[in-house]
C-alpha cells in the first residue's frame, strides 16, 4: 500500500532530472573531453606563436574598447527606454534587439555596405587614409553592432527595476534629475549594468560572423581560430580553444555574480 | 486681494499658533477621477483620512510637487508653493517639503549615514580645504544628531536592507529632516509595519512632531491611526474634501452620511420631524425614521433599497433641531456606542419612550463578535411600525459597540431579543443635511 502511494506520488523532479541531466551533459561532455585529449605538451608552445598572441591582443583591446563605446551610448539609451515616455519608443525597442537576431554574417554584410570602401561613410574616411574595413577599426565596428543589445537591454531592465519612489524623495530632497541620474539611478541599477556590459564583452569578444566578413585582417582569436582550423586542422586550433573556454568561464561566473547582486538590491 | 488677506493671517500663526498655516487648494482631472481639494489647517500633525482611492496620495505628492495639477494654490505660512493664478509652480526641489513614501524609499546602496547625508549639500573639492574640512566637520555633527535624535546611533553603517521596518521608518524621518524642511509629508507611514508595533511607532512619531515642531501632513485609511496621532483631520471623500476638524469634529459629529461611514458610524437613518402618538413619557417632537440604513445590511445581503420599518427615536442631545417645523426631512446616525444594550425583561413589555426622553427598541440579535475588549453587536430592529406608504418590510440592521464587561451581563444568544434605549445622546444629525 505505502509502495503504492510512493509511486504515485513520486517528487516531480525525479521525473524531471532525467531530461535536465541528459541536456546538461550534452553541453559539458565537449569541454571535458577537450581537456582528456588536448595534447598538454604542446600548449604551451603554440600559445607563444607570436601571431597568437597577437590575435589574442586585438581580441582583448578591440572588444575592450568596443565595450567602452557601448557603454557610453548604450546606459543612457537604456535609460531612456525604461524612463521616459517618447514616440516610437516601442519601435526604438525593437530596433534594440534586431541585432540579437540578425545572423551575424548578415550583420556583417550591412556594416561592409555602409562602412565599406564604397559605402556612404566608408568612402570619405578611405579617402582620408583611414580604412574602415579590413582594419581595428572595423573589427570594432563590427562588435560594437553586435554586443550592443546585450547592454542595452540590460541597463533597460536595471534602470526599470529602481523603484521611482527613489527618484521622487532624491528630488524632493533637492536634487536635479543629472544629480539623481548619478546618485540614485546609476548606482541602484550598477549591478545589472555592469552584468550587461560584461556580457557585451564576452559578446565581442567571441564574434566571428560579422567581423570576418568586416574585416578578416587584423586576425581576432575567433577569427585566428577559423585560420588554423581550416589550415593546419583540429589539433592547431586547440590550446587557443583552451584559451577561449578559460576566458569565457571566468566571465560567465562574473556575469552570474553580478547578476545575483542586482537583484539582491531589487529585493530590498 | 486673497494674497494680501492670506499674509495678514499668516503673519498672525506666529502669535497663536491657531491659524491656517497650511493652504491646498487643488483640481484637476486624473483620467476618470476629478481631484477639487480645499482645505486649511493649522501647524502641527494633520491626517489626510479617507477610503482608498479617496484622493489621498494624489493631494500629498501634488503638495511636494511630484504631481503638477492643472489650478491650485499651495502655501506654507508665507511660502507660496504652487499659485497656478500668479503662474507659480515650484520644482519639488526648490519647495523644501520633505516627503516619506509608503516603503520609505531609503537608498539601498547607501549606508545609514549616508542616506540621512543625502541631502546635505556636497563638501566642496581640495580648494580651501580648512574650509572644506569645516562644512565637513559641520556635515558630521548635524548628522550625528539626526542619528541621536532619532535613535539611530550604532547603525550609521549599516544598508537600509538590514534594518527592521521601524528603524527604517526612523531613517526616512532623518533623511527627511536633514534637508531642513517646512513640512513633512508622509504617505501611509505604518502599512510596511507589522500591526504589532504600529501603536508604539505612532507614538514616538507623536513625540517626534513635538520635538521637532514640524507640519506633519500624514495620509491614512486607519481609524486608530487617526485618532491617536491628529490634531487635525482632513477627511476625503470622492476627490473632495468632505470635512475638516479635530478628532472630536470628525469621530463624533460627522458631517455627512459619507464621513459617518468613514469613521465607522453605519447606523445612517433619514426621516423628518413628527409629532409621535401620546403614549406615556413620548416628547411633543421626535424624529420618525423612514429608512435605516448600514452597509452592514448589504454585507448581509438582508435588505437593499431604502424601504423599511418605521421607527421614533428621539431629537438630537445637542439641540441642533428646532422642533418647530413639522415633517422636516432630517438624516443622521445612531451613534454605535451610545447605545444601552439590555436584557429584555421577561414579564413585561417596556415603554416606548422613558422619562428621560430616551426610545426603547425591541431588537434581535444576529451576531456578536468580540474584539479585544469591545464586542460588536449585530442587531435587527423589531418593533417597527409599518411604513407609512404601507410598503411591506424589509428590516434594517444595527451595527452596536458594547465593551467586553457589560457583554458578559447580558450574554445573549443570536436570535434572543435584546431591548436596546436609544437617548438623545446616541443621535447625530448630519450638519449637511436640513
Amino acid at each position: 500500500m505505502i509502495y503504492v502511494t510512493k509511486r504515485r506520488y513520486r517528487n516531480v523532479s525525479s521525473s524531471l532530472a532525467a531530461p535536465a541531466l541528459l541536456l546538461m551533459l550534452y553541453l559539458v561532455i565537449p569541454v571535458v573531453y577537450l581537456l582528456f585529449t588536448l595534447p598538454w605538451y604542446a600548449v604551451p608552445e603554440q600559445l607563444a606563436d607570436p601571431e597568437a598572441i597577437g590575435a589574442l591582443i586585438t581580441s582583448l583591446l578591440s572588444a575592450t574598447l568596443a565595450t567602452v563605446v557601448i557603454a557610453l551610448f548604450g546606459v543612457p539609451l537604456g535609460y531612456l527606454l525604461a524612463r521616459k515616455e517618447f514616440p516610437a519608443r516601442g519601435l526604438f525597442t525593437l530596433l534594440v534587439y534586431l541585432p540579437l537576431v540578425f545572423p551575424p554574417v548578415v550583420s556583417g554584410i550591412l556594416l561592409l555596405l555602409l562602412y565599406g570602401p564604397y559605402g556612404l561613410i566608408g568612402t570619405p574616411f578611405a579617402s582620408a587614409g583611414l580604412e574602415l574595413d579590413s582594419s581595428f577599426a572595423g573589427v570594432v565596428l563590427a562588435q560594437i553592432f553586435v554586443a550592443s543589445p546585450f547592454v542595452i537591454i540590460a541597463a533597460r531592465s536595471a534602470f526599470e527595476a529602481v523603484d521611482p519612489a527613489l527618484e521622487q524623495v532624491a528630488a524632493t530632497l533637492g536634487k536635479g534629475s543629472l544629480a539623481i541620474f548619478w546618485q540614485v539611478n546609476l548606482p541602484v541599477a550598477r549591478a545589472g549594468i555592469i552584468a550587461g556590459l560584461l556580457l557585451g564583452w564576452l559578446r565581442a569578444l567571441g564574434e566571428f560572423g560579422a567581423t570576418v566578413v568586416m574585416a578578416y585582417h587584423p586576425y581576432t582569436l575567433p577569427v585566428y581560430l577559423y585560420v588554423q582550423l581550416s589550415g593546419t586542422g583540429v589539433n592547431a586550433a586547440l590550446p587557443l580553444v583552451l584559451l577561449t573556454l578559460a576566458v569565457s568561464f571566468i566571465g560567465v561566473g562574473l556575469v552570474l555574480w553580478f547578476q545575483h547582486m542586482g537583484r539582491q538590491r531589487e529585493a530590498q | 486681494m486673497e494674497r494680501s488677506k492670506h499674509h495678514r493671517m499668516t503673519d498672525r500663526v506666529k502669535v497663536v499658533g491657531k491659524e491656517a498655516l497650511l493652504t491646498v487648494r487643488l483640481k484637476q482631472q486624473f483620467g476618470n477621477f476629478r481631484l477639487d481639494i480645499d482645505f486649511q489647517v493649522p501647524a502641527g500633525l494633520t491626517v489626510l483620512f479617507g477610503f482608498s482611492g479617496a484622493g489621498k496620495s494624489l493631494t500629498l505628492r501634488s503638495m511636494a510637487g511630484l504631481l503638477h495639477p492643472r489650478q491650485g494654490y499651495v502655501a506654507i505660512g508665507e511660502h507660496v508653493l504652487f499659485d497656478s493664478a500668479a503662474g507659480i509652480d515650484l520644482p519639488a526641489q526648490e519647495r523644501h517639503v520633505g516627503y516619506v513614501p509608503q516603503h520609505y524609499a531609503l537608498f539601498p546602496h547607501l549606508t545609514v549615514a549616508q542616506n540621512i547625508s543625502f541631502a546635505l549639500p556636497k563638501q566642496p573639492a581640495r580648494i580651501g580645504w580648512h574650509k572644506g574640512r569645516e562644512e565637513r566637520q559641520a556635515q558630521h555633527a548635524r548628522v550625528d544628531e539626526l542619528l541621536a535624535a532619532l535613535e539611530l546611533k550604532g547603525l550609521e553603517r549599516q544598508y537600509p536592507a538590514t534594518l527592521s521596518g521601524g528603524q527604517q521608518q526612523r531613517v526616512a524621518l532623518a533623511r527627511a529632516l536633514a534637508a531642513q524642511p517646512r513640512l513633512l509629508l508622509l504617505d501611509e507611514p505604518f502599512n510596511a509595519l507589522d500591526i504589532a508595533v504600529r501603536q508604539r511607532l505612532r507614538d514616538s512619531l507623536k513625540r517626534f512632531q513635538r520635538r521637532f515642531s514640524i507640519p506633519i501632513v500624514l495620509v491614512t485609511h486607519d481609524h486608530d491611526e487617526a485618532q491617536q496621532l491628529a490634531d487635525t483631520i482632513v477627511a476625503l471623500q470622492h476627490g473632495r474634501v468632505a470635512q475638516v476638524g479635530s478628532v472630536q469634529d470628525i469621530f463624533f459629529t460627522p458631517a455627512t452620511p459619507d464621513v459617518a461611514r468613514l469613521v465607522g458610524q453605519q447606523n445612517i437613518f433619514g426621516g423628518y420631524l413628527a409629532t409621535p402618538t401620546r403614549e406615556e413619557y413620548s416628547p411633543a417632537r421626535a424624529l420618525r425614521v423612514e429608512w435605516l440604513q448600514s452597509e452592514i445590511q448589504t454585507q448581509l445581503a438582508v435588505a437593499q433599497g431604502t424601504g423599511g420599518d418605521c421607527y421614533w427615536l428621539p431629537l438630537p442631545g445637542d439641540a441642533s433641531l428646532s422642533p418647530s417645523s413639522l415633517r422636516m426631512p432630517v438624516s443622521g446616525c445612531i451613534r454605535n456606542d451610545e447605545v444601552l444594550v439590555q436584557r429584555l425583561p421577561s414579564n413585561l413589555m417596556p415603554p416606548l419612550w422613558t422619562a428621560r426622553g430616551a426610545v426603547q427598541w425591541i431588537a434581535e440579535l444576529l451576531e456578536a463578535q468580540t474584539h479585544g475588549a469591545i464586542v460588536r453587536l449585530l442587531v435587527r430592529p423589531c418593533r417597527g411600525e409599518q411604513a407609512e406608504s404601507g410598503q411591506n418590510v424589509i428590516r434594517s440592521v444595527l451595527e452596536l459597540y458594547v465593551s467586553r464587561l457589560r457583554w458578559r451581563e447580558i450574554e445573549a444568544m443570536p436570535g434572543e431579543c435584546l431591548l436596546l434605549e436609544i437617548g438623545p445622546e446616541a443621535i447625530h444629525r448630519f450638519a449637511g443635511s436640513s
